[in-house]
């Protein structure tokens, strides 16, 4: 599935994503869990946690990461 | 010893930092030379510590990208001097983007040593990065910051282990509290004076060979395996939360930012009236009074005390009328700029601004285009492509007043119809709209999709909200009133000389019979020219009615960018691009405001 066809409160694995250093830099990287908390309306960015922080991803760019989902770990949680 | 700093932030650029300030102490000609570099992700507080460290004045904001440049300082530690690059913050080394391709160079030049800033809330981010500049084989000095954040957020870290896996001096800190960075300079004086390379470290040796993404799985092991996460979602976490939600964020954005055009508004007016005005009422008695029956010959009353006297006009123009506004607006968008709230309006506005050919970050530019267009046009340097960066100067160009004309156009409305200023601001809007479709579609290439970290809410450290305040209240005194000051000089010498009749005269067609002002008000459209709100302020002189107070407004708002504006652009775009934009924004105001004054005429405004 992709970043932006995802729901919110998930956790997710990415499992593919372009090829951009900043993305890499942030620590986007296949095998990286995220949290999808918002979508703003009307194909606007999708909001995520990654390591304690937000990040605003663009809608053209969440649809061509790919994720995967992950078993429900509590509402906002992050993992220890 | 010359101090060479040539700092550039978002919002406040152009200001010769070493200026400012003087380093915290003059190293002796015996003293040794090392170069240090300041090192680490965007936003983790790298200027702050800059400052600090070097004793000079620069501002800094809560979210990334307010470094655009090399910043460059000088700092003694024991027999040491020491001079400290600020680099831009980045992610990685991947040579991708300007700033990697700065800090790479940086890297070649061989420094002495690297300080590495860290933030304790992404201690994995930063370790990444860190482990990547630590494959290059300088010694380093790590420092965690934003250690109070990460403890209101449960997060833990142990700072001995840490020290212990990097194998190089760990140092936690808080910058905006910090005065000396004692710590600092000891580890620092350590490093030097062993003047040798480190031995680094199971990792340093095995990272020269490894990949980023062993980098990566190694900083993510760390960062594991030193901080200790509680999970409670504290009342920031909820704040940032509720800011970012697709309905309540939008209703907060909608109040806050109502909520900041009140203050600065309301408090404008009333330092006007309670402070401001009497004071420049003292002084313009003062001078007229006194000088008054000294002056005998007439050209020289009227160039010093006259209708437009130098020695009158700025207290009655800047004093009185522009400086609290000025004032008050700063002291608002310090404040939003500090708390992070900034970037969390970026996002909830991204969708809008991708129908404007922009993406929601080059909203900042924008904004800071309300406090001086200077800084917004340098600003502009984060965005994403090319054609974004024209998209975004053009709009701060055409319709964004600056805060000192803002001041200059509500005192002109002063005791008009709220709805005056209103319409204004929504005749601005729609400009700003028409200029970004059009641009969009002219301007060639693509807008990539925006990709932001958003920092975390924090309560402005009044230390530095403070000093933040101080700098941009002394750049618009000292940097802005030069020219203004060089613009009343003029129009009391084309007053004082009789020229303002033959000035008004040639500009008749123009003014008097598409705009419908009275001739006097040519004035405005010549010291508009060197500054924006001078576009304004002569317009205060006269008696307009309702109408031409309403065009005269309307033109110098989107009246051409001023003198230092003109400058910002021939340097970071091109003379020719420079051109093009002025030229748009004459044609572009003469136009409105004539259609307006037509438009009234047909519906019988006077």
């Amino acid at each position: 599935m992709k970043l932006n066809e995802s729901k919110i409160n998930r956790w997710y694995l990415i499992t593919q994503l372009p090829k951009l250093s900043l993305l890499k830099g942030m620590g986007f990287l296949p095998g990286e869990k995220i949290f999808v908390r918002f979508h703003q309306p009307f194909s606007g960015p999708t909001i995520v946690r990654l390591h304690h922080r937000y990040f605003a991803i663009g809608f053209a760019l969440s649809e061509k990461i790919s994720v995967q989902s992950l078993p429900k770990q509590g509402r906002n949680v992050e993992e220890k | 010893m010359i101090v060479k700093t040539t700092k550039r932030t978002a919002s406040h650029n152009q200001i010769p930092v070493a200026s400012l300030s003087q380093p915290s102490s003059e190293p002796s000609q015996s003293k040794q030379s090392k170069q240090i570099l300041l090192m680490g992700n965007p936003n983790v507080g790298k200027s702050v510590i800059f400052s600090a460290l070097t004793r000079t004045q620069t501002i800094s904001s809560n979210y990334a990208g307010t470094t655009m440049d090399c910043c460059k300082g000088i700092f003694s530690v024991d027999s040491f001097e020491c001079s400290l690059t600020d680099l831009p913050g980045i992610y990685s080394l991947q040579a991708e983007s300007e700033a990697e391709r700065i800090a790479l160079n940086e890297l070649k030049q061989k420094p002495d040593a690297i300080i590495c800033v860290l933030d304790a809330t992404n201690l994995a981010q930063g370790l990444h990065f860190a482990l990547e500049i630590s494959s290059y084989q300088i010694p380093m000095v790590y420092l965690l910051n934003l250690s109070d954040v990460a403890k209101s957020l449960g997060i833990s870290i142990d700072i001995a282990q840490l020290k212990k896996k990097l194998n190089a001096p760990v140092i936690q800190c808080i910058a905006v509290k910090e005065s000396d960075f004692t710590e600092l300079k000891s580890c620092l004086s350590t490093i030097l004076t062993q003047n040798s390379k480190p031995s680094s470290a199971s990792f340093q040796t095995i990272e020269m060979e490894s990949s980023s993404h062993e980098y990566r799985e190694d900083s993510k092991q760390i960062a594991k395996q030193v901080s200790d996460v509680s999970g409670i979602k504290t009342v920031r976490e909820k704040l940032e939360e509720i800011l970012l939600h697709p309905i309540l964020g939008l209703f907060s954005a909608l109040l806050i930012l109502s909520f900041s055009i009140i203050v600065i508004i309301g408090g404008g007016e009333f330092l006007i009236e309670h402070l401001s005005d009497p004071l420049s009422k003292i002084f313009i008695n003062f001078f007229r009074d006194s000088l008054s029956p000294l002056l005998q010959q007439a050209f020289l009353k009227e160039l010093l005390i006259g209708d437009y006297g130098v020695l009158v006009t700025p207290f009655e123009w800047i004093l009185a009328s522009i400086l609290p506004y000025v004032f008050m607006f700063y002291l608002v968008f310090s404040f939003l700029e500090d708390s992070g709230y900034l970037p969390r309006l970026c996002v909830l506005f991204d969708r809008l601004m991708n129908h404007m050919g922009l993406q929601g970050g080059s909203m900042i530019p924008i904004l800071l285009g309300y406090g001086c267009a200077v800084p917004a046009i340098i600003g502009t340097r984060t965005t994403a492509s090319r054609k974004e960066r024209l998209i975004a100067a053009c709009i701060i160009c055409f319709a964004v007043p600056c805060t000192s004309q803002t001041g200059a156009l509500l005192r002109l409305f002063h005791g008009q119809p709220v709805w005056f200023f209103l319409l204004l601001i929504l005749i601005s809007v729609i400009i700003i709209f028409t200029v970004s479709f059009c641009l969009k579609r002219f301007i060639k290439g693509e807008v990539p999709p925006m990709m932001l970290e958003l920092p975390h809410l924090l309560l402005p450290n009044p230390k530095s909200y403070f000093l933040k305040l101080k700098l941009r209240m002394n750049h618009f005194l000292l940097d802005a009133e030069i020219p203004m000051m060089a613009a009343i000089l003029l129009i009391a010498l084309i007053s004082a000389s009789g020229l303002l009749e033959t000035v008004s005269n040639f500009l008749t067609p123009l003014v008097v019979n598409w705009l419908g002002l009275p001739k006097e008000a040519s004035l405005a459209l010549i010291t508009g020219m060197i500054r924006r709100e001078m576009s304004v302020a002569p317009l205060l002189a006269l008696s307009l009615s309702p109408l031409q107070l309403f065009v005269g407004g309307i033109v110098s708002l989107l009246y051409l960018p001023c003198a230092s504006v003109f400058a910002v652009l021939v340097k970071e775009f091109n003379l020719k691009t420079a051109l093009l934009i002025a030229f748009g924004t004459v044609i572009n105001a003469f136009l409105v405001g004539g259609l307006v004054h037509f438009l009234g005429n047909f519906i019988g405004l006077v």
